[in-house]
């Protein structure tokens, strides 16, 4: 077997699965020393009731840990933001908590993770935190309960804050900002409406074959996207039929946290790289970005790592299907097989689910990529950190013609892809 | 696939591995948080070439570093206690491990001692009544062949017995011109170890997706390195280096599940045999998953894909894929016998085990486990693994 001359590994988080391991929280706390926690969450986590969830069971389980004594903050904005970040952080201080848990999705949790740099640094000014390397000692406890299977932001080891006062984001990677703990449990995601599900599920799909297919991959990581694949293969749609199936639902919340390991280690490629930018310009939810961008990825990059594409067919497809196709046909099988899943995930929400960007839309129904925008995105893409990771090198008229495809939901012609 | 369920999965261990990746060592102890680290190895590693070198590269990375150069072969509680307090007059910060077995063993319980600041260790092992907490930065450089606990959470000093994922070290550096050519029975059987406890987790009964990718990519690793780091010929320090990383995953796999049957019959074994618990694992291996195979809740079929890989998996049908696993692992064994001058032993017999020790070898075994899931078939695995009995294919 083949194996990089170099390659890191790190998968730190205390991953606890199940149906009921919200009840642990108590335990957990005590086990990092801590009595008083602050919750953070969004508004949307907290209308679903799922907040309730948590702190139910910390009130039954441990008297003293009454919640009012700490503190649930849910006034987290899509965007992590700065001015949110120290008010929690005064919110904390003046509470006296102790420990973080945070309860949702990537913005949620990049929010706790800066709050937990105010709190444990005494910072006054995070930017003096910024970068890789400025953070020399472990923070506070902190505990991720993720509400989607999506993002595996549970396991990353970065933080984007930011600054809408100055115009400005900041970066920070630490393995001190890795939660200590993260909790996924079944009745987290249990109501997650269909195209939610099927949108994340696609994302969480694309972080596990980008880390697998694109340059900086190793042994672990890609041990880490093939189980992800697997349980995806099994569990998706599964719970698209059946959205009250836990086991399912369990499933697709470790097959995200898998994903996210192998995607954290590995990095992504041009998926990520145009999905970002489409976010960036047009407000498009991550996972929708990626479940319409994944295919055309593996198609532009084929005649770089059709091999690593090709061996996805086992864990995507099955036995059989491996079995059965022609080892030169593999690759390409693997291509249609996530097509012809992003084609059952659309009509199983009737419609909802877009196989491309002409056919996004808003909650009222506009389309949300005007074509028009197209060479904005292109253009952006460019910036992307991903970009180097991806295994073709991706010009912005390659980018460009990428784009169209995906708008129009047509197949790459793969002879006018710019080789290198 | 099995689904998962209730389940806690905990690897604290990072893995930097490949060329210069020791040139990192500044780097990982600074994201550590730790400025002045005390190693520790042995002085039969330091009279090997490689060591000195080693040891230099780090000095000249302009890092303040301690050295201690007297480990022994074994863990002692009095090496313990005198490094503790050499870490404490010196004003260390972090611990470093060069080596294998002995010098691992005696990094994590100095690192419980220092962090708890305490001589009396007793109330911490796996007996005792405390729990072990964050302790301070700890980094692994595996440099030889081991025990097969290297990068795991137990320890072992003299008679305490220590279990605790906090004892995993935060960094493994595995850098291919740390490793020496060594005695290939002691590589064997350090290799042994760890294919021992990455292919139990992967059969079960305990199967999770977290133990089975790192299961996974070490059975993968060892099957097709072990050989070639035997051999000595030209792709021979790729080969060592795979191996040691792969040594690596099985630790943190093994962490996270209970100790499998072949490791437990070796432990029975290992008190009257004349070689080493990694040696015994792999006599018994082949007959643990022989049996094994028979009981519900093991995948003995499963292990075909990473040791033979997605083709030769998908074409053999589900009914014969155990056989071919058995045969793959008998053949990599007699790979090594021969690549030893016939000097690995194969069967119980060649590690001077005589018939009428295995009944009481049994009875040791239920006594110390709740054997219950294994029940009658020990003796019988024994038996088998006396004289090297034949496994039927089919």
């Amino acid at each position: 077997m083949e194996l990089p001359a170099y390659y890191e590994f790190c998968c730190r988080v205390k991953t606890i699965s199940g149906h009921d391991v919200l009840e642990k929280i108590p335990e957990i706390l005590g086990g990092l020393g801590a009595r008083l926690p602050l919750i953070i969450t969004d508004k949307g986590v907290l209308e679903a009731g799922l907040i309730d969830v948590v702190t139910s069971v910390m009130k039954d389980r441990v008297p003293c840990l009454r919640i009012s004594g700490g503190s649930v903050e849910s006034d987290v904005p899509p965007d992590s933001d700065l001015t949110v970040v120290n008010r929690l952080a005064g919110v904390y201080r003046e509470k006296g908590c102790d420990a973080i848990i945070a309860v949702g999705g990537g913005s949620v949790l990049d929010t706790a993770k800066g709050v937990n740099i105010v709190v444990s640094e005494n910072a006054t000014d995070l930017m003096a935190f910024t970068g890789t390397g400025a953070l020399k000692r472990p923070l506070k406890p902190l505990i991720a309960i993720p509400t989607t299977s999506g993002t595996g932001s549970e396991v990353t080891l970065v933080a984007v804050i930011a600054d809408h006062e100055k115009r400005r984001k900041m970066f920070f990677t630490s393995y001190f900002l890795l939660p200590d703990v993260a909790l996924l449990d079944s009745r987290m995601t249990l109501s997650l409406p269909p195209a939610i599900t099927a949108a994340t599920a696609m994302g969480a799909l694309s972080h596990s074959v980008e880390a697998y297919t694109c340059l900086a991959k190793n042994p672990l990581s890609d041990a880490f996207a093939r189980s992800a694949m697997e349980l995806m293969r099994d569990n998706l749609f599964n719970v698209m039929d059946q959205p009250d199936d836990k086991g399912g639902r369990l499933s697709l919340a470790v097959a995200a946290n898998l994903s996210g390991v192998a995607f954290s280690n590995a990095m992504a490629g041009m998926v990520h790289t145009l999905g970002h930018s489409v976010g960036a310009v047009c407000r498009v939810p991550h996972g929708t970005c990626m479940a319409i961008l994944l295919p055309y990825g593996l198609e532009y990059n084929l005649h770089k790592n059709a091999q690593f594409t090709s061996e996805l067919l086992l864990p995507l497809g099955g036995e059989q299907i491996f079995a059965r196709t022609p080892k030169h046909h593999r690759a390409e099988k693997v291509i249609s097989v996530i097509r012809d899943w992003n084609e059952r995930l659309f009509h199983l929400t009737k419609n909802k689910h877009a196989r491309c960007f002409k056919e996004v839309t808003d909650p009222e129904g506009n389309a949300m990529v005007p074509r028009d925008k197209l060479k904005d995105i292109a253009l952006k893409a460019m910036g992307d950190g991903s970009i180097f990771y991806n295994p073709e090198e991706l010009d912005v008229d390659d980018a460009m013609m990428v784009l169209i495809h995906a708008w129009e939901g047509t197949p790459l012609n793969r002879d006018l892809i710019r080789k290198g | 696939m099995v689904e998962p369920e209730n389940n806690t999965f905990l690897s604290p261990v990072k893995i930097n591995a490949g060329t210069k990746a020791l040139a990192h060592v500044p780097f990982e102890l600074a994201a550590m948080g730790a400025e002045r680290p005390l190693l520790i190895t042995t002085k039969v590693l330091g009279k090997k070439r490689v060591i000195p070198r080693v040891i230099d590269g780090l000095r000249n990375s302009g890092m303040p570093l301690g050295i201690y150069d007297d480990v022994g072969d074994h863990a002692r509680l009095e090496t313990v206690l005198r490094l503790a307090e050499l870490f404490q007059n010196g004003g260390f910060d972090a611990i470093i491990a060069l080596g294998s077995g002995s010098v691992m063993h005696t990094a994590k319980i100095l690192n419980l001692a220092v962090t708890e600041k305490t001589h009396d260790l007793v109330p911490f092992t796996a007996k005792g009544d405390r729990t072990i907490g964050r302790l301070k930065p700890y980094m692994a450089i595996p440099a030889s062949s081991g025990d097969g606990y290297e990068t795991t959470s137990m320890a072992f000093v003299e008679d305490l017995a220590f279990s605790s994922l906090m004892l995993m070290p935060g960094v493994v550096m595995v850098d291919p011109e740390v490793f020496a050519p060594e005695d290939p029975l002691k590589a064997i059987s350090g290799a042994m170890s760890a294919l021992t406890h990455a292919v139990e987790g992967f059969v079960g009964p305990a199967k999770n997706p977290f133990v089975d990718a790192y299961a996974y990519t070490a059975i993968q690793m060892i099957v097709h390195h072990l050989a070639d780091a035997m051999g000595g010929g030209r792709g021979w320090k790729a080969a060592r280096f795979a191996v040691a990383a792969a040594e690596t995953m099985a630790g943190c796999a093994f962490s996270n599940v209970k100790p499998g049957l072949t490791h437990l019959l070796a432990w029975a074994v290992g008190q009257k045999a004349t070689c080493s618990h990694g040696l015994c694992m792999g006599i018994l291996l082949p007959y643990v998953l022989d049996h094994l195979s028979t009981l519900n809740d093991f995948f003995v079929e499963s292990l075909l894909l990473p040791m033979a890989g997605p083709e030769t998996f998908a074409i053999t049908a589900g009914e014969f894929r155990t056989g071919k696993v058995l045969t793959l692992i008998q053949e990599l064994q007699y790979a090594l016998y021969e690549s030893t001058q016939k000097m690995l032993p194969m069967t119980l017999e060649d590690v001077g085990i005589k018939k009428d020790q295995l009944k009481p070898m049994a009875a040791l075994l239920a006594d110390c486990t709740s054997s219950d899931v294994y029940g009658e078939g020990c003796l019988m695995i024994l038996e088998r693994a006396l004289t090297g009995d034949p496994i039927d294919l089919n």
